[in-house]
């Protein structure tokens, strides 16, 4: 060795037996890599004790019907395509004392990446935490299957109601930011009970707002569950509702109205109606609205003049009914919106 | 509470009722306001105040640390008719919008300054310039056009991001905002929305766009056109093509008749060729197969012919059958495309298997291939990852031990930009020389390229319950390993290819992809976990581990070698100088002698060590860092996390001989690094608040080798690169100073912002 060499690894060995050595040393890699993850399948973590994973339901939904009432296209984005909202099975089973829903989608889930989503270069792995951010899934629960029982409104800006024999007692809203949903769905309900309460008293004091303020939020968090138990592998996501929620697992008894909408996780201020522009707010829960033609921002192929048509891609639908059919049954000049009935799973499985 | 609940119940019906009536009574508005206003703060040790982005190397531009500005952006948006919709952007300038601007009035006129005093940075030129003087600027129009023809959709003239396109062809179009690029693009479907096609004419960008990063003198004519199309056959298959065209021409100086209009002259042409077939037999298998071809040529008189370009043309051998090309007139020269005309090709396969085994536990896997002369002038340049594989790490993405570049020759202008903590994260991969970070902050993700880079990945991902798992294998080869720039018939110091810098240093320079000599294997291994802890609203837990190995052994010919054997016989005697040459036809010879020049004599030894063997460059790294964080909503507006991250690098980059080039800092040796991180998101109503504070610390300790005489800093050199008087270190080819001490870091920073968006 020359006086300035330093001292280095192992010389080169003769390029055949180096090409060799990097072969075998892939192959034992790659060995090594799915032994890895083999043993780490098998030798899984225990269940939460006391846990049976029994299966309450499972219900499928036609592949390739993610086009709400027949005529909404993709926005024109090269993160959410065909199959990324359609809603191809969702099914339930008992975990602990709740219960763990299951949404398997045509196209694997798409994943929040390493990407900026605004000029200061917030990151959308940042801002959607729960390993997905492109849609919305709710589920409109219907307890008592009493008809007229329960509610019939869904979720702000879903511009759909639940069939009043379906009339639900329980909402789970899957969305990528369930605490800031949380939160913007007690300032909505707050608004509106404002607003009828101004009906009958115009002036109210701090007092009962703030005491309107707790009753919203509590009635919320007593009706509204927005999950943060959440799982994406592939193309289905779970997430865990717990027996506090539904006072026990889910029931295959229950009717579910299940809807498939695309998620918007922008945080806005309503500009128009803060600077007095507008009257009423016009209020929509981290939804992907529809515009006619294409759109980068919006599904595209709605009707224009149209304040009814539904923003909603897939819908689980009973045996027998047409997605189409009723999410284009909606009534202009009555202002009726669509009624969508629910599926009772024990019934659907026969 | 009955009240109440009533109040509740009937609120709620008739917030639907009142949304509903107000829907079909109210017609929507033609005029809507919509738009964010930004304000970023930023603080940090290094005491910067250049600007409000933490990173550029822009000539002229700031950069900065410290400071706070805000922004305001608006846009309009118009639908005149069913057909018509118009949208207009009006953005404030960001970057020196500074808080104590004290609202852009004021400062320095450059236009009235005879020496002008330096560029305008920090604010300083407040109202007189546009980058400080808080005016809001037309940022992009966009006329939308819905003809409701069946064989078109939309077509959309204007502003555009024109990020529908293939990213390895047509990328996001960002130069500081996403939409600054304008052209026409037309979008539609036939034969029953089965074949979707987009076509497009974008104005080329004159700022970088071509040879020098620039367009030339005429750049009205100047243009890319592509289309892309895709089909749906089925629901299981997909193909896309895509064809790009981007054309830029000159006016043709020897067109004597200008009385039939004018003639034009070629630049630079660029013509990319790209085909994707996905298939998607069953919901657990997905299957994607894609092939680029180029073809690229500059106009070598043309080029030679601008100021400042670094493009000369070959005047040397006689021979030579492309003498007529150009080549870089240096060793180091910066451009986005490479010299002359060239052929290049890009595949990629993936495969993903979505839990097959319905156990969780899902894979992907990838191969690639990107040919050294592969070139798409329009390809994505940032917020793209167009590879599987996590890459390189942030926090080492220049050459010196602190992120700098051309740290050895002291002075503001080449200390680091970004800091010691560099980028956050791993980087993401670009298809492209133009990779671009400018106006970037530590805290985004930052690219680099990946031309002449191939290889596969192996990607296995596992979730059971609340733990999920995922890793990488990457064994990663290059197309650019070679000797001499893969051409030994010309001078070292005049290729096609751009040297960017040159790639020294523990990671990977993110905007180099050739080097003179390369034998270089790298090898990526990482480990992910991340469980949620049931405590309160549940506690995010996360950890990492990856290891990197890196090996280059740079020139292995020893034909190569610059001077004669025994040309520096030492004791205190000066080498000979008797050059070696790897080419020499008679009229011209050619040595690496050129760039490795022989050192003078110092004492009973050399300066710096002669380049007397192979060894002397190569390069091997051994590399992990590990990572723990911690993540908690605290309330329902408010998200917290903090991480610690330890990076480990035991890296040999050459000698004294090699010297990183004799421009970057030499950083062979031991790297510890450390980084603290605590982030924080707060949403109160409709306005977002983000921060994230890193202390970043940690210690490098070189190691150069033997061979040469350890010199001892004076005044002078203290002065010009901030290091102790009697400090040793050895002075380079290029009078460059390194450092042998064993050296400290610490950088402390920090970023907020709040954000409204409406």
């Amino acid at each position: 060795m020359g006086p300035g060499a330093r001292q280095r690894r192992a010389p080169l060995l003769h390029a055949r037996a180096a090409r060799r050595l990097a072969r075998g040393l892939v192959r034992r890699t790659a060995i090594a890599v799915f032994a890895l993850a083999a043993a780490l399948a098998i030798g899984t973590p225990p269940p939460p004790a006391g846990a049976a994973a029994a299966p309450i339901f499972k219900l499928t939904d036609p592949r390739g019907d993610d086009h709400g009432d027949g005529s909404l296209i993709y926005p024109d984005r090269d993160d959410l395509k065909p199959g990324d909202l359609d809603l191809i099975s969702f099914s339930a089973r008992t975990e602990g004392d709740g219960t763990l829903f299951e949404a398997t989608f045509a196209r694997p889930i798409r994943k929040p990446a390493r990407h900026p989503v605004d000029e200061g270069g917030t990151s959308l792995d940042w801002i959607a935490r729960f390993g997905f951010y492109t849609f919305n899934l709710d589920v409109y629960i219907d307890m008592d299957r009493v008809p007229g029982s329960g509610e019939t409104a869904m979720l702000p800006g879903r511009r759909a109601e639940v069939d009043s024999a379906f009339a639900w007692e329980r909402a789970i809203c899957l969305t990528p930011n369930p605490y800031e949903a949380e939160e913007t769905l007690k300032r909505f309900w707050f608004n509106a009970a404002r607003e009828r309460a101004k009906q009958t008293t115009p002036h109210l004091d701090d007092a009962t707002e703030d005491s309107l303020r707790q009753a919203v939020a509590a009635d919320v968090k007593k009706r509204i569950l927005f999950p943060t138990r959440v799982r994406v592998s592939g193309s289905t996501v779970q997430f865990l509702v717990p027996g506090s929620f539904l006072d026990g697992p889910a029931r295959a008894g229950w009717g579910y109205v299940a809807v498939v909408s695309g998620a918007d996780i922008v945080q806005r201020l309503d500009l128009g109606t803060t600077v007095g522009l507008k009257k009423k707010p016009v209020p929509s829960l981290m939804l992907l609205p529809v515009k006619t033609g294409r759109s980068r921002e919006a599904f595209g192929g709605g009707r224009s003049d149209d304040a009814l048509e539904p923003p909603l891609i897939d819908i689980l639908v009973p045996p027998g009914a047409k997605q189409e059919t009723l999410l284009r049954d909606y009534d202009l000049r009555t202002g009726r919106p669509v009624r969508l009935p629910g599926v009772v799973p024990a019934r659907a499985e026969r | 509470m009955k009240h109440l609940r009533f109040l509740l119940v009937g609120g709620l019906a008739a917030a639907i009722l009142v949304f509903a009536s107000t829907a079909l009574a109210a017609d929507e508005p033609i005029l809507k306001i919509g738009g964010t206003t930004y304000t970023k703060v930023l603080w940090g040790n290094m005491l910067y105040d250049g600007s409000v982005y933490n990173f550029t190397t822009v000539p002229g531009e700031g950069y900065g640390d410290n400071g706070q500005g805000s922004e305001i952006e608006l846009l309009l948006s118009a639908r005149l008719s069913r057909q018509v919709e118009v949208r207009g952007r009006l953005h404030s300038r960001f970057n020196q919008n500074e808080w104590t601007n004290f609202g852009g009035f004021g400062g320095r006129n450059p236009a009235l300054e005879n020496p002008p005093n330096g560029d305008c940075v920090g604010g300083d030129c407040g109202e007189w310039d546009p980058r400080s003087n808080q005016y809001v600027k037309l940022r992009g129009v966009t006329v939308i056009l819905t003809p409701g023809y069946k064989w078109i959709n939309t077509a959309t003239l204007g502003a555009n991001d024109f990020g529908m396109f293939d990213p390895f062809v047509v990328g996001k179009i960002r130069y500081i905002d996403r939409d600054n690029g304008s052209g026409y693009l037309f979008q539609g479907s036939l034969f029953q929305k089965k074949l979707a096609y987009d076509v497009t004419r974008i104005a080329l960008p004159r700022l970088w766009a071509g040879p020098d990063y620039l367009t030339g003198s005429y750049t009205g004519g100047d243009a890319a056109y592509a289309a892309q199309l895709k089909l749906a056959g089925s629901s299981k298959v997909d193909l896309a093509g895509i064809y790009e065209y981007a054309h830029d021409v000159e006016t043709n100086s020897i067109d004597r008749n200008l009385k039939n209009g004018q003639d034009s002259r070629t630049r630079f042409m660029n013509q990319v060729f790209g085909g994707r077939i996905a298939a998607h037999p069953d919901p657990k298998i997905d299957i994607t197969a894609a092939a680029y071809g180029s073809f690229a040529n500059s106009a070598g008189d043309i080029l030679a012919s601008e100021s400042g370009t670094q493009y000369t043309l070959v005047t040397g051998n006689a021979t030579d059958a492309d003498k007529k090309l150009s080549r870089f007139g240096g060793f180091n020269g910066y451009s986005p495309v490479v010299a002359g005309r060239l052929f290049g090709q890009s595949y990629k396969g993936d495969v993903s298997l979505n839990d097959p085994f319905g156990v969780g536990l899902s894979f992907q896997a990838e191969g690639f291939s990107i040919s050294p002369r592969y070139l798409s002038i329009m390809a994505a340049r940032r917020e793209s990852d167009v590879l599987l594989t996590e890459g390189w790490d942030g926090t080492f993405a220049f050459p010196g031990p602190t992120n700098a570049k051309y740290g050895i020759f002291g002075g503001f202008g080449n200390q680091t930009s970004i800091g010691y903590g560099g980028w956050d994260g791993n980087m993401q991969q670009v298809a492209t020389l133009n990779v671009d970070n400018e106006f970037t902050d530590f805290d985004e993700p930052a690219a680099e390229t990946v031309i002449g880079w191939k290889g596969v990945t192996i990607v296995p991902q596992w979730g059971k319950g609340n733990w999920q798992f995922s890793g990488e294998a990457s064994f990663i080869g290059y197309n650019t390993n070679w000797q001499a720039w893969g051409d030994d018939k010309h001078s070292l110091t005049n290729p096609i290819y751009p040297g960017t810098e040159l790639d020294a240093g523990v990671g990977h320079n993110f905007r180099s992809a050739y080097a003179p000599f390369q034998d270089r294997k790298t090898q990526i291994y990482v480990a992910n976990a991340k469980t949620v802890l049931e405590a309160g609203k549940g506690v995010d837990v996360f950890g990492k581990f990856k290891y990197i190995k890196d090996k280059d052994d740079r020139m292995t010919d020893p034909r190569f070698l610059p001077y004669q054997p025994g040309d520096c016989p030492g004791g205190g005697v000066a080498c000979t100088g008797a050059v070696n040459d790897y080419y020499d036809d008679g009229t011209n010879a050619f040595s690496t002698s050129s760039i490795y020049g022989n050192p003078p004599v110092l004492g009973t030894g050399y300066q710096w060590k002669p380049f007397d063997s192979v060894s002397d460059d190569d390069r091997d790294l051994k590399y992990w860092m590990a990572s723990v964080g911690a993540g908690y909503q605290l309330t329902n507006d408010l998200y917290g996390s903090v991480a610690f991250e330890h990076y480990n690098a035991d890296l040999v980059d050459g000698n004294t001989a090699f010297q990183a080039y004799q421009l970057q800092e030499m950083a062979g040796g031991k790297h510890l690094k450390n980084k603290f991180r605590v982030k924080g998101r707060y949403i109160l109503g409709g306005i977002e608040m983000g921060l994230e504070y890193q202390y970043n610390f940690g210690s490098f300790e070189p190691d150069f080798g033997t061979g040469y005489v350890v010199q001892i800093a004076d005044n002078s050199i203290s002065q010009q690169h901030h290091v102790a008087v009697g400090s040793r270190g050895f002075s380079g080819r290029f009078g460059g100073w390194n450092s042998i001490e064993r050296q400290y870091f610490q950088q402390q920073q920090l970023k907020a912002f709040w954000k409204v968006q409406f």
